[in-house]
C-alpha cells in the first residue's frame, strides 16, 4: 500500500513538472510600455523579461550582433533568437508558437503569417550571388554554368524564399539548371559550398559575405530580377509587446541600418 | 524395401571397423571421466551407470562434439581424436540418436531421414526414396510428409533412429533411444533396431537404464561410476 | 494460482485479475499519449482533397522512391546483417561486447549525425570519397545510392540485433546433430540454423524496413533533396510543412497507412518472436 501511494505521488509530481514547464513559456508583460527613442543609449527600465525573435536564416549574423546591443541597452531583457527558413517559421507562428517578433526573407512568407502579425515593415532586401568552394574546383564563372549536368550544384528548395528567388533568376536568364540537390534553407545551401560537397551554390549576398574566405563569390546581372524583401513585424499575440516594439525600433534605427549594410543587405 | 540380411536397405556395403578407445579423458566443465573400451563391428556395448556419471559426455566425445583432454579414439584403425589427430564430426560418419530426438522441426519426417544422405551428396530423389524405405520399415510411412514438430514423442524417436541409421554410419551412438516410446511399440522398435544394427555390421554404443534392453540388445556392458 | 481452481464461476476469476490502479493509470496514459496524436492526424486530414493531393506526380514520385530505397536497404541489410549476426552470436569476432555496442551505435545516434559521418567518409572531400572521385570519378552524395546507404546505416542494426538475439537463444545441439549427419557448416547454416531463426529474421527485416522508410536526418544530410532521385516521403512531408500543413497532413496519412499495412502483413508470430528475442 505504501509503495502504491509513493508511486502515485511521483507520478503526480512528474505530471505537475511537465505542466509547469509547458506553461512557463508565455509570461505576459503587464507593465505599460513607453515608446523608447529609436537610438536611445541609456537603459530603459520598462523593457524587461524575455524577447523571442524568429528570423530567416540569412539574418543570423545581423540579428546576433543586434541582440548583443539590445541586451546592453536593456539589461533586464534576455533575447532568444530562432533562425530557420522563413516559411518554416511562418508556419510555426501560425501553429501558435510563442514569439514576439517575426522577420522573414520575403514578402510572401510574411504573407503566410499575416493573420498572426501586426503591420509588417520592409527593412532590408537581399539578392542572390553564386558561391563556390574557396578553390573553385568546378571552375565556375557564371550563372550559365549551372546548366552543366556534369558539375554538382545546390540551390535552396523552392518552398523557401531563396529558392523562389533562384527560380526567378534562372527564368530571367533563360537557363534550365542541372541542380543536384535542393537544400532546406539557405544556410544549408551555403554550407554545401563551404564544405566542398558541391561546385557552386546560389545563396544571398549576405551569406556570401558572412562566409568570407571560405567561399569564392561570383555576382551575376540577373540577380536584380529576384530581389527578396526582408520584412519584420511584431506578433499580434506577443507575450512581451513592449520588448517587441523596442526591438523593431532598434532594427529600423540608424544603428540597425549600419549593421545591415555592413553585412551586405540593401536598404529600402 | 526391407533390407535383406547382410545389406543396408539400399544394398550399400557398409564399412567395418572396431571402435577403440584408450584412456580417453572426457571433461565437461568441472566433471571428468576416463574411459577405456573396445567395440567390434556388430557388437553393441551398453553403457550403464547412475545419472551424472558422464555417459552422454562420452557419447559426445565419440561423435566429435567434445574434444578429449587426453587419450585416443579410433575407428577401424582411423584415429579420430589423439595427440596429433582430430577428425571433425562431419567426416567421422558417426550416427547419433540423442535422448530428445532433436529432429529438425521445420522439415518433414521424410526430409529429416534423408538429411544425412543429401548432406553426403546423394540426389534428392534417391535420398527421399531411401528415406521412404526406412520410414516404412519403422511403420511411419504415413507420416512421411508431416512436419517433424507435429509428430508424437514416440514417432519422433523412431524418425530420429531412421535419420541416424539411413546415413550409413560407421558407428552408432544411442542415448536412451527407447525411453520415450510406448511400451507396446518399444519391443517392435527394439527388434527393428537390433536387425538394422546386425545388417549394418558396425559397432554400436547404447546408453540405457533399462536392464531388459541390456539383456536383449547388448552384447557387452560397461558401467560408469 | 491454485486458489482460482474448481468451484469458481468465470466472473470471479476475471475480477481477481483486474490490474492495480497504480499500474493501470500510467499504462492507460501511455496508450492515450501514443494514440491521440495519430487520431488527431486522422481527424484533421483533408479527406475530401486527399486523393487529389496524393495522386499528384511529385507525391507519387516521392512515395515510389521511398518504397524502392527502403526495400533495397532492407535487402542489403539482410545480406550483410545475417552473417554479422552469426559472427556476433557465435563469438567469432574479437572484442565481443565492444563490437555489439558498435553495432548498436547507429540506433542511438541522432540520424543527422549518421549523415554527417557518412559525408565525412564518402563526401567529395571525405576519407574515401576523395579518392573515389579522383580515381574513378564516382561521387556518392546526391544520388539514390546515397539514400540507400543512409537508410541502411540506420536500419541495419535493427536486423542484426534481432537475429543475434535469436541465434544466441538457439539450442546448439541441433547444429551438432546436423554435423554428425555429415552436413558441412554452410549446409547446417542453410538448412538448420537459418530456418530455425526465420521468425526473428522476418521480424528484424520488418523493423529494418520501417526504420528505413521513415529515415530523414541522415538522408537529407548525406543524400540531399532532389525530386525523384533523393526526395523521399519524409523529406517531402518536411518541406510540405513549410507551405501547407494540410498537404503535410495528407502525406503523413499516406505514410501512416503504409506503416500500418506493413504491420498487418507481418504475421503475429513474428511479432512474438521479436518480443522474445530483442
Amino acid at each position: 500500500m505504501r509503495r502504491g501511494r509513493r508511486a502515485g505521488a511521483v507520478l503526480a509530481a512528474v505530471a505537475t513538472a511537465v505542466l509547469l514547464a509547458s506553461c512557463s513559456g508565455g509570461t505576459a508583460d503587464d507593465e505599460p510600455s513607453e515608446p523608447a527613442a529609436s537610438d536611445a543609449a541609456g537603459p530603459t527600465d520598462d523593457v524587461t523579461g524575455d524577447l523571442t525573435v524568429f528570423a530567416a536564416a540569412s539574418l543570423q549574423g545581423v540579428f546576433e550582433e543586434l541582440a548583443t546591443t539590445f541586451e546592453e541597452q536593456h539589461p533586464g531583457v534576455t533575447v532568444t533568437l530562432n533562425f530557420a527558413a522563413s516559411s518554416a517559421l511562418a508556419e510555426q507562428v501560425n501553429a501558435g508558437a510563442p514569439v514576439d517578433v517575426l522577420a522573414t526573407a520575403s514578402a510572401s512568407t510574411m504573407e503566410q503569417a499575416a493573420a498572426e502579425v501586426v503591420d509588417p515593415v520592409e527593412f532590408a532586401s537581399n539578392t542572390l550571388v553564386i558561391v563556390t568552394p574557396s578553390d573553385n574546383p568546378g571552375a565556375v564563372t557564371g550563372l550559365a554554368d549551372f546548366a552543366d549536368p556534369d558539375r554538382t550544384f545546390a540551390v535552396c528548395a523552392v518552398e523557401v524564399p531563396c529558392g523562389a528567388a533562384a527560380e526567378k533568376v534562372f527564368a530571367a536568364a533563360g537557363i534550365t539548371p542541372a541542380v543536384d540537390t535542393f537544400a532546406e534553407n539557405v544556410t544549408a545551401t551555403l554550407n554545401l559550398a563551404v564544405s566542398g560537397e558541391v561546385d557552386a551554390s546560389l545563396v544571398y549576398a549576405t551569406d556570401a559575405q558572412g562566409a568570407g574566405d571560405t567561399v569564392t563569390t561570383i555576382t551575376f546581372p540577373e540577380s536584380s530580377e529576384a530581389v527578396n524583401d526582408n520584412l519584420i513585424a511584431a506578433a499580434a499575440q506577443a507575450p512581451n509587446a513592449s520588448a517587441a516594439r523596442a526591438w523593431l525600433d532598434l532594427v529600423l534605427s540608424d544603428e540597425g541600418a549600419a549593421v545591415l549594410t555592413a553585412a551586405g543587405f540593401d536598404l529600402p | 524395401m526391407s533390407g535383406a540380411a547382410g545389406r543396408g536397405p539400399a544394398g550399400r556395403a557398409t564399412a567395418t571397423g572396431a571402435l577403440e578407445v584408450r584412456d580417453a579423458v572426457v571433461r565437461r566443465g568441472e566433471f571428468e571421466v576416463t574411459v577405456d573400451l573396445t567395440v567390434a563391428p556388430g557388437e553393441v556395448l551398453a553403457l550403464t551407470g547412475p545419472n551424472g556419471t558422464g555417459k552422454s559426455s562420452v557419447l559426445a566425445a565419440l561423435a566429435g562434439l567434445l574434444p578429449l583432454d587426453g587419450g585416443t579414439i579410433a575407428l577401424g584403425g582411423e584415429m579420430f581424436d589423439g595427440d596429433t589427430a582430430w577428425v571433425p564430426p562431419e567426416t567421422r560418419g558417426v550416427g547419433l540418436v540423442p535422448q530428445q530426438h532433436l529432429l529438425f522441426g521445420h522439415l518433414s519426417s521424410l526430409e529429416n531421414v534423408a538429411f544425412g544422405l543429401r548432406a553426403r551428396g546423394m540426389r534428392r530423389r534417391e535420398a527421399r526414396a531411401e528415406a521412404h524405405a526406412w520410414l516404412e520399415r519403422l511403420g511411419l510411412a504415413d507420416r512421411a510428409h508431416l512436419r517433424a514438430d507435429r509428430l508424437s514423442g514416440g514417432q519422433s524417436q523412431r524418425v530420429a533412429l531412421a535419420r541416424a541409421l539411413a546415413a550409413s554410419p560407421r558407428l552408432v551412438l544411442l542415448d536412451e533411444p527407447f525411453a520415450a516410446l510406448d511400451v507396446r511399440v518399444r519391443d517392435d522398435v527394439r527388434a527393428l533396431v537390433a536387425d538394422a544394427l546386425r545388417e549394418l555390421a558396425i559397432p554400436a554404443v547404447l546408453v540405457t537404464h533399462d536392464a531388459g534392453e541390456v539383456e536383449t540388445l547388448a552384447t557387452r556392458e560397461l558401467s560408469l561410476r | 494460482m491454485t486458489a482460482a481452481q474448481g468451484g469458481r464461476r468465470p466472473g470471479q476469476r476475471a475480477r481477481s485479475g483486474r490490474p492495480p490502479l497504480v499500474l493501470l493509470v500510467p499504462g492507460l496514459a501511455a496508450l492515450i499519449f501514443l494514440a491521440l496524436p495519430l487520431l488527431a492526424l486522422l481527424v484533421r486530414a483533408p479527406w475530401s482533397d486527399l486523393v487529389e493531393i496524393v495522386a499528384t506526380g511529385p507525391v507519387a514520385q516521392a512515395l515510389w522512391l521511398s518504397l524502392r530505397t527502403a526495400t533495397t536497404a532492407t535487402l542489403v541489410s539482410l545480406v550483410l546483417g545475417v552473417p554479422l549476426a552469426w559472427l556476433l552470436a557465435r563469438g567469432r569476432l574479437p572484442g565481443g561486447g565492444v563490437v555489439r555496442a558498435l553495432v548498436t551505435l547507429p540506433m542511438v545516434l541522432p540520424p543527422v549525425v549518421g549523415g554527417v559521418a557518412l559525408l565525412s567518409l564518402l563526401g567529395r572531400r571525405g576519407l574515401l570519397g576523395e579518392h573515389l572521385d579522383a580515381w574513378f570519378g564516382i561521387t556518392i552524395p546526391f544520388t539514390t545510392s546515397a539514400v540507400v546507404l543512409a537508410q541502411t546505416f540506420v536500419s541495419l542494426p535493427f536486423l542484426v540485433l534481432s537475429v543475434d538475439g535469436a541465434l544466441r537463444g538457439l539450442d546448439r545441439r541441433y547444429e551438432d546433430v546436423s554435423a554428425t549427419l555429415g552436413a558441412s557448416r554452410w549446409t547446417t547454416f542453410r538448412r538448420v540454423t537459418l530456418p530455425m531463426v526465420a521468425p526473428a529474421v522476418g521480424a528484424g527485416a520488418v523493423l529494418c524496413f520501417a526504420r528505413a522508410l521513415g529515415e530523414f536526418g541522415a538522408t537529407i544530410t548525406f543524400a540531399g533533396n532532389f525530386p525523384g532521385t533523393t526526395r523521399t516521403m519524409p523529406i517531402a512531408i518536411y518541406l510540405a510543412m513549410e507551405q501547407s500543413p494540410q498537404a503535410a497532413i495528407a502525406l503523413s496519412i499516406v505514410l501512416v497507412a503504409i506503416s500500418a499495412l506493413v504491420l498487418i502483413l507481418l504475421r503475429s508470430r513474428w511479432l512474438t518472436a521479436l518480443g522474445s528475442t530483442t
